[in-house]
């Protein structure tokens, strides 16, 4: 479980926080979406959750384990517990599909017999068993996404942190991994967190969700909760059946 | 003045192995030195992997001196180092170190800089995934980096035969060496245009041979 306690960040002073008192907590086997324009800190959260971004105040607690109170040592091996996927993609370009896979499981120094059939095994999953030996130039944004989430689940992360993995992808690619992501969801137990600007996605696979807002907390529940509230904003923009809205 | 082909490729050849000793000797030598400083200048930037900033602007600070020196003055007022170092100011081994000394600056930049272009998403990928520093410089920095590296290489290289050529002018030996002793103090045109015209295939093969290695690496990614 992952709970956010008072969790505020501001980059410099004088400046408005990014972050401000958000807290949230996070039930384990969740596919938890966290939802807001550009600028509103969505992306802040996020990368605090695995403290890729230091809070300037307030904690993170990883099932009780504060990671704002480890050492960097003890902070690398929580971070082998949760993978991240990114817009981006960030595949590292000098290697191919196989190898990008197998990074976490060198950082975690998994040996090479064990590296391969774990790699096989991705790749079967994500479906990219025949592009092992390519290149990330030589792959679709879509190969290039699922080639991230082979790679962040690589350690067996009990967590998956999505940052906008959709958001460069074409609709039907993007059904495509959003349907990945719920698979893997339901098949390995993996809780995962991702942000968006898109209601659509959280509509598609989230069961829980927060709208952000300034840095703030504007509203949160389950889907189900939001949709039944009629004062919900949020809800009854998630409400079923209304197609294509953009919350940005 | 006429000297016999025969003689002229005797000196050529020479002075040919001397320059490649030289060049390759410092160029050896200048990579050993200028690609952990140059990951150093980058990895220590205020915002940086591991933020050194006071370390950061004296690193900086000698290499803008090293590199705004004039490499014929460095060569001249580097004669007590290289006696040190190599117990003879005469040479072409002697001349390795003002020529390495004159090159590494430069090259520790041009690393520096090839690293800042690696995409930073992959360096916090890296992170984001439990790796440490180590993890970054040897899994991202430099493999990504590599085709610029081997381009700054190239540079270094070509820029070096240069220095080479310069480090007759303290007895240094190779084809520089050759062309003042002979196409300038003795206007033997012959020697000179023969080492205009290795110098030229020099260089152009360096480049060629660099440019191919990085393309053929590009290619693949």
């Amino acid at each position: 479980m992952i709970v956010v306690e008072q969790l505020s960040k501001t980059y410099a002073p004088g400046q408005p926080p990014a972050l401000d008192q958000v807290s949230l907590s996070i039930a384990d086997g969740a596919i938890f979406g966290i939802l807001g324009r550009s600028g509103a800190g969505k992306s802040t959260l996020l990368r605090c959750l695995n403290l890729l971004e230091r809070p300037s105040s307030g904690r993170i607690l990883l099932d009780g384990a504060d990671l704002t109170a480890l050492s960097d040592a003890e902070l690398r091996r929580q971070r082998q517990r949760i993978g991240m996927i990114f817009q981006g993609f960030n595949l590292l370009h000098s290697r191919n599909v196989f190898d990008n896979v197998a990074v976490p499981l060198e950082i975690a120094r998994v040996s090479k017999e064990q590296r391969h059939s774990r790699v096989r095994e991705l790749l079967d999953l994500v479906g990219l068993s025949d592009k092992a030996q390519a290149f990330p130039s030589q792959l679709s944004g879509g190969q290039k996404q699922r080639v991230g989430i082979a790679r962040a689940l690589a350690g067996r992360p009990a967590y998956i942190l999505s940052d906008e993995a959709t958001s460069a992808l074409d609709p039907e690619t993007t059904d495509s991994i959003l349907q990945l992501l719920r698979t893997i969801n339901r098949q390995l137990g993996v809780t995962i967190v991702l942000i968006t600007h898109e209601l659509e996605v959280v509509k598609a696979i989230c069961d829980s969700a927060v709208s952000l807002a300034a840095g703030r907390i504007v509203e949160s529940g389950s889907l189900v909760q939001l949709q039944a509230d009629p004062s919900s904003k949020l809800g009854r923009l998630l409400a079923p059946g209304l197609q294509v809205v953009r919350a940005g | 003045m006429k000297t016999d082909w025969h003689d002229i490729l005797q000196l050529l050849l020479t002075a040919t192995g001397e320059t490649l000793y030289m060049v390759l000797l410092a160029a050896l030598f200048t990579v050993l030195i200028g690609l952990p400083l140059g990951v150093l200048l980058f990895i220590s930037r205020r915002d940086g992997l591991f933020p050194l900033p006071r370390l950061n602007r004296v690193l900086g600070a000698v290499i803008n001196l090293g590199r705004s020196l004039p490499f014929v003055v460095l060569l001249i007022a580097l004669i007590p180092l290289t006696r040190l170092l190599v117990g003879t100011t005469l040479g072409s081994t002697a001349a390795v170190v003002p020529i390495t000394i004159g090159a590494f600056p430069f090259f520790a930049r041009i690393v520096e800089n090839a690293l800042d272009e690696v995409d930073k998403g992959r360096i916090e990928a890296i992170l984001a995934m439990g790796g440490h520093i180590g993890h970054v410089i040897f899994k991202v920095l430099l493999p990504e980096a590599l085709p610029a590296l081997l381009a700054g290489i190239t540079l270094t290289l070509v820029m070096l035969i240069g220095f080479s050529s310069m480090a007759g002018v303290i007895g240094g030996g190779g084809l520089g060496d050759l062309a003042i002793r002979y196409g300038y103090q003795r206007f033997n045109n012959q020697v000179m245009v023969a080492t205009v015209v290795v110098l030229v295939i020099l260089v152009q093969s360096v480049q060629s041979l660099g440019d191919g290695l990085v393309r053929s690496l590009a290619h693949r990614r």
